[in-house]
C-alpha cells in the first residue's frame, strides 16, 4: 500500500500539519481526513486546493500524484483572497487562490511594482498594521478567514543586522 | 527525557519542521543532549552543519556554530559560507571566536543586544516556533543573493 505524506495549511489551522495518506485516496476522502486539523469546527462549505493552485481540485477524482513523495495541500472556504500590496505609496492588488504561496505573491508584486531585481531580494512581505512577516511557503489563506477573504501587505525591508558588537 | 528535549522531539517531528526537511532545505544528522547537529542546504546544495546548543529548550533559545562533522570540530573559518551584505552579517568568524551565529534568535548572541528586540523583532527568538525559526532564517540567508556560492567565491 503506497502512503503518502501530506502538508496541510488552511483556514483555521494552526501553521503547518502533517498527515499521511494511502495514495489511492480521492480528494473527498483527503478533504475529510484534513477537517479534523482545525482548530474549532466552520460552518460552510470548504474547497482544497494544491499549493500555489488557482482551482480547488474536483472532490469525486483521485488524490493527484505527489511530487517528491509529498502532498501539499490547502482548505478554506474562501474561493478567492483579495490581496493588496503596498510599497513607496504605490499599492497593487489581485485575487489569489487561498493556497497560493506568500513567495509567489511577492514575485507578483516585486513584477508589478517594477522593482529592480537587487532591491527584490531584500524586501519581505509584512502584514499590515503588524510587525509579523509571514514565511515564503506560508499559503496566503492560512491568513484569512472567511467571510473577509482579504489581506493587506507592505513591501518592507528585511531585517539587517548591523556588525557592531 | 528531560522536559527540554521532550519538547525538541515535538518540534522536530512538527509539520513545519517535516515540511523544510521533504523540501530538502534542512536534515537532522544527529542528537546527543543537549546538542543537536542539523545540515542547512545553500542554493548551490552545499550542507553546511550547525551544532545547535539547546539546553533549556525553548525557554532559551538555542545557540549555534558551524561543525565539522568528519572531524567533530568547529568548521575551519575556510568552510564558512560566503558572502555579502546580510550573510556577511551573521556569518562572523571574529565574532565569539565562531562559536555563534550574529543573530537575534541565538542565545550567546542576543546578550548584551536588548535594542535587538525592537530593532529586529521577527528575529529575536520565539518558543512557539521553535528550532525551526532558526532554520528558517539560516536557510534564507544562504539561498538569498547576498550568499556567494562556492563555484563563484573560488573563481
Amino acid at each position: 500500500m503506497n502512503v503518502i505524506d501530506v502538508f496541510v495549511q488552511g483556514e483555521d489551522i494552526e501553521d503547518i500539519k502533517h498527515i499521511r495518506i494511502e495514495a489511492d485516496k480521492t480528494v473527498a476522502e483527503l478533504k475529510a481526513a484534513v477537517s479534523g486539523l482545525r482548530c474549532s469546527p466552520v460552518e460552510g462549505d470548504t474547497l482544497i486546493y494544491i499549493e500555489d493552485a488557482e482551482e480547488p481540485l474536483v472532490e469525486d477524482a483521485c488524490i493527484p500524484h505527489a511530487k517528491e513523495g509529498c502532498l501539499r495541500v490547502h482548505v478554506h472556504r474562501c474561493h478567492r483572497i483579495h490581496v493588496l500590496v503596498n510599497y513607496a505609496g504605490d499599492t497593487v492588488d489581485r485575487d489569489f487562490g487561498p493556497g497560493i504561496t506568500i513567495a509567489s505573491i511577492k514575485r507578483w508584486a516585486v513584477r508589478e511594482l517594477e522593482l529592480p531585481k537587487e532591491d527584490a531580494g531584500e524586501h519581505v512581505l509584512q502584514i499590515s498594521g503588524t510587525q509579523t512577516r509571514p514565511d515564503s511557503d506560508t499559503h496566503v489563506g492560512s491568513l484569512v478567514t472567511c467571510p473577509e477573504c482579504g489581506i493587506t501587505f507592505d513591501l518592507v525591508a528585511n531585517e539587517r543586522v548591523n556588525g557592531g558588537c | 527525557m528531560k522536559p527540554d528535549e521532550k519538547i525538541l522531539m515535538s518540534h522536530l517531528k512538527s509539520g513545519r519542521y517535516l515540511s523544510g526537511e521533504a523540501r530538502r532545505r534542512w536534515n537532522l544528522i544527529s542528537i546527543n543532549w543537549p546538542l543537536a547537529m542539523i545540515d542547512i542546504i545553500a542554493s548551490d546544495s552545499r550542507e553546511f552543519t550547525l551544532r545547535f546548543d539547546c539546553s533549556n529548550y525553548p525557554v532559551s533559545p538555542p545557540t549555534a556554530r558551524l561543525w565539522d562533522i568528519n572531524t567533530d570540530a568547529p568548521a575551519a573559518n575556510g568552510a564558512w559560507p560566503q558572502g555579502t551584505g546580510r550573510v556577511a552579517a551573521v556569518f562572523r568568524t571574529d565574532w565569539k571566536g565562531g562559536s555563534a551565529l550574529y543573530l537575534p534568535c541565538d542565545r550567546v548572541t542576543i546578550e548584551g543586544h536588548a535594542n535587538w528586540r525592537t530593532e529586529y523583532p521577527s528575529m529575536i527568538w520565539n518558543p512557539e516556533r521553535g528550532i525551526v525559526q532558526y532554520l528558517e532564517i539560516v536557510h534564507e540567508l544562504l539561498n538569498s543573493r547576498d550568499y556567494v556560492p562556492a563555484a563563484s567565491s573560488a573563481a
